[in-house]
């Protein structure tokens, strides 16, 4: 039968397009459609895959050893770029890492060289890479000066050393000594000696905190703060040029803060400011609503058969009168005893 | 599903049913088939898409059916054709033998063969098949002209063509399920290719396949085909006169055709013979005579197969059709049908039996042009790994892999 039948070449029904129309397609011929789509696909896929790799291969097996890029000549070291976040530079990181003149970039031992820049305290992280054919380039992180405090780093030579907020004590380089005089001092910490330097302290992040918020809150009050300590912990006591003690808590600052600046905006109003030895915010630092927060001030005891007008004497903390002040605004002024009577 | 061969599939879209049938090829041999789909014929009148989404649904459904049972799936697929729309044509050429020997060469018959298909249509037409009639060298009769001795060769083309708009809708049906129509064959073809042996070709054989809505028939004489043809009646005919004349539903018509139509009333059968409708004694049951029954099947199928006999004209002769008529489809299981055909025609006929290796629920005639698609996709197969030049079986299935229809 297949040898008497044939198919005409022109204006055959094989003319008529074989495409397949929306129109034409059932549920099940979408279902099957999207499965040849997938299948068609995925063979696509891997064919060019496979191309490629075949192509990758190829080329790796035909790439002649000429073509490679000539190995770097050894050249002498001749610059140091320092790339930082903070104030060290060229001249400083020379000088700690010690490279004697005339070194090969290559003979540079990159793990010694960030092991002698990790040495000073001020740097926090550092990255060395060589930058052929004769840089040396420096990465760091360095650390911020949170607070000041006076250490021996050699036995028996006191110096001002620096806080960062992670605790690290170290000896500043290259900061302002603008900004470092405007530091305060901390107190009340033991030091412990780890290596050639400190071992980092504990709860510094509390202080750095404190600080930070002063200054952006209040920086009028900021300027006189001139010691923290933290020999109360989780209390820190800070001494102004004013006031002995004025008690903060670890918890909620601003709000303290903003109590610290009412207190003393009040006393300033006053025609006869008194002088101020003790304020303990703390109380109010972890009243809880509806709770009142309440604040103790502490003055100065003041000699009243002393007439108007004649100097004030500072009087130990125990002689002093005692003013409560209440949220509500409440005051009473009693002769002093030498108990404190918290409200 | 683990198989050695290639898979075909077949289509049939037809007035009553929809058949799909998968086969494997084995060796490009030997057709095993593997799954069979049917669904009831929904939006195909006579052979013709008049509901596209209606007829989409129960071919793919059928499809569907034939795949999931089959447990493959086919990418192109042998699609019957029929319908009323559907002529042919004989466009016959001859030349003068070229050699100075006379002797016939290639050329002279590639020549006269395109000599011969060079008649055109109109644009709304399209050609389905060149089916060739055996070349004539000086008149005489010859099946390979070439190096014979010869002053004029002639040959003749049977050109089958129908309308391009409708071919295209049955092919876009196929399309809906992102199937490719690999070849399109007429149903009387692909019937005849089960139910006619090539010797009964050669002696001349008439088949006729009586669908519901078409009746496709096919003249073989030589072993060629001569004519063939697409009448717009069918079993549905005989279901709707019945409907009329007893005053029945379609339904209870198509019932009664089918327990109690003879196409030819038995001799001496009593005239009073009554049959119940449903037999089940229920509100609506009634006797009917099965005299009138068998009058009206009887008077369609004449009229059927007259209609046929007038298409084939006088080519209806004994000694053209010695093999007889074949009958065939689902309405030749009319009992007394090629009794009624030997009458209409004068010439011995018989219902077509299937090959033995048709297994037995594919025996019935209802089968017979989706079975003959699949044997036409076989013999197709054959004929293309016979050619040179083509590419090997692993390379194919990669192609197809790659490029899902």
């Amino acid at each position: 039968m297949s040898t008497e039948v044939e198919h005409p070449e022109t204006q055959s029904w094989r003319g008529i397009s074989q495409s397949v129309s929306a129109r034409a397609m059932s549920a099940p011929g979408r279902r099957r459609m999207s499965m040849n789509i997938v299948r068609g696909t995925f063979t696509v896929v891997a064919l060019a895959g496979l191309a490629a790799l075949g192509v990758y291969l190829v080329q790796g097996f035909q790439r002649p050893a000429e073509t490679l890029a000539p190995v770097v000549k050894a050249e002498p070291l001749r610059e140091v770029v320092v790339l930082t976040d903070g104030v060290l530079n060229e001249a400083w990181a020379r000088e700690a890492l010690a490279l004697p003149d005339g070194i090969a970039l290559i003979a540079v031992d990159l793990d010694a060289a960030r092991a002698a820049l990790l040495r000073t305290g001020q740097v926090k992280s550092v990255v060395v890479a060589r930058e052929f054919p004769d840089t040396l380039v420096v990465t760091m992180e360095e650390r911020v000066p949170v607070i000041r405090i006076m250490a021996a780093i050699e036995p028996g030579k006191l110096e001002p050393l620096v806080v960062s907020r992670d605790g690290v004590v170290y000896r500043p380089i290259n900061n302002n000594p603008i900004m470092l005089q405007s530091l305060p001092w901390l107190d009340g910490v033991r030091l412990t000696r780890q290596g050639e330097g400190f071992a980092p302290l504990a709860g510094i992040d509390d202080v750095s905190d404190l600080l930070l918020a002063v200054q952006q809150e209040a920086p009028h009050l900021a300027t006189e703060w001139r010691v923290v300590s933290m020999e109360e912990l989780p209390r820190l006591v800070v001494r102004t040029r004013a006031i002995k003690q004025i008690v903060f808590d670890t918890i909620n600052v601003r709000r303290q803060l903003a109590w610290l600046d009412h207190i003393l905006d009040q006393e300033g109003r006053r025609a006869e400011p008194r002088a101020i030895e003790r304020i303990d915010l703390s109380i109010a630092a972890r009243a809880q609503p509806p709770a009142v927060p309440q604040v103790v001030v502490k003055y100065v005891l003041t000699d009243i058969t002393r007439p108007r007008g004649s100097s004030r004497t500072p009087a130990a903390s125990s002689a002093g009168a005692r003013l409560v002040r209440t949220q509500s605004g409440a005051r009473s002024t009693q002769r002093a005893k030498p108990t404190r009577t918290g409200l | 599903m683990v198989s050695k061969g290639s898979y075909i599939g077949a289509i049939e879209i037809g007035t009553s049913k929809v058949a799909v049938l998968i086969g494997e090829v084995l060796g490009d041999r030997r057709l095993n088939i593997v799954g069979l789909g049917t669904s009831s014929s929904r939006g195909v009148i006579k052979g013709d898409v008049a509901d596209f989404k209606a007829a989409s649904d129960c071919t793919h459904a059928a499809i569907l059916a034939a795949e999931q049972r089959a447990g493959v799936k086919v990418d192109a697929v042998y699609l019957a054709q029929s319908g009323s729309h559907l002529a042919g044509f004989v466009h016959e050429a001859g030349i003068g033998v070229s050699s100075a020997d006379n002797m016939v060469s290639r050329d002279d018959m590639e020549q006269v063969m395109a000599l011969a298909k060079g008649k055109a249509l109109p644009k709304d037409r399209t050609i389905i098949h060149h089916i060739r009639r055996p070349f004539r060298l000086d008149g005489r009769i010859v099946g390979d002209p070439e190096h014979l001795e010869g002053q004029r060769l002639e040959v003749g083309y049977w050109t089958v063509h129908g309308n391009a708009a409708r071919i295209a809708d049955h092919i876009h049906i196929v399309n809906g399920f992102t199937l490719r129509v690999e070849d399109l064959i007429l149903s009387s073809l692909a019937s005849a290719a089960i139910v006619a042996t090539d010797e009964e070709k050669k002696n001349g054989v008439l088949v006729i396949d009586i669908g519901r809505g078409t009746t496709d028939w096919a003249l073989y004489h030589d072993g060629y085909c001569y004519l063939t043809g697409a009448v717009p009646v069918g079993g549905d005919h005989i279901t709707n006169d019945l409907s009329l004349g007893l005053r029945l539903t379609a339904v209870q018509a198509d019932g009664v055709k089918l327990r109690y139509g003879r196409a030819n009333a038995a001799p001496g059968a009593s005239k009073n013979e009554k049959v119940w409708l449903n037999g089940n004694f229920a509100i609506g049951d009634k006797m009917l005579a099965r005299a009138a029954i068998d009058q009206v099947v009887s008077a369609r199928v004449d009229e059927i197969l007259q209609v046929v006999k007038k298409q084939a004209g006088e080519l209806i002769r004994p000694e053209v059709l010695r093999s007889g008529i074949i009958l065939t489809g689902g309405t030749s299981r009319l009992p007394g049908i090629d009794e009624a055909a030997a009458r209409v025609f004068g010439i011995s006929s018989r219902v077509g039996e299937m090959p033995a290796w048709v297994r037995d629920d594919l025996r019935d005639p209802a089968y017979a042009t989706v079975l003959g698609l699949l044997y036409y996709g076989l013999h197709c197969r054959q004929s293309r790994a016979a050619q040179p030049g083509r590419a090997s079986t692993w390379i194919r299935k990669l192609g197809k892999y790659l490029v899902p229809a």
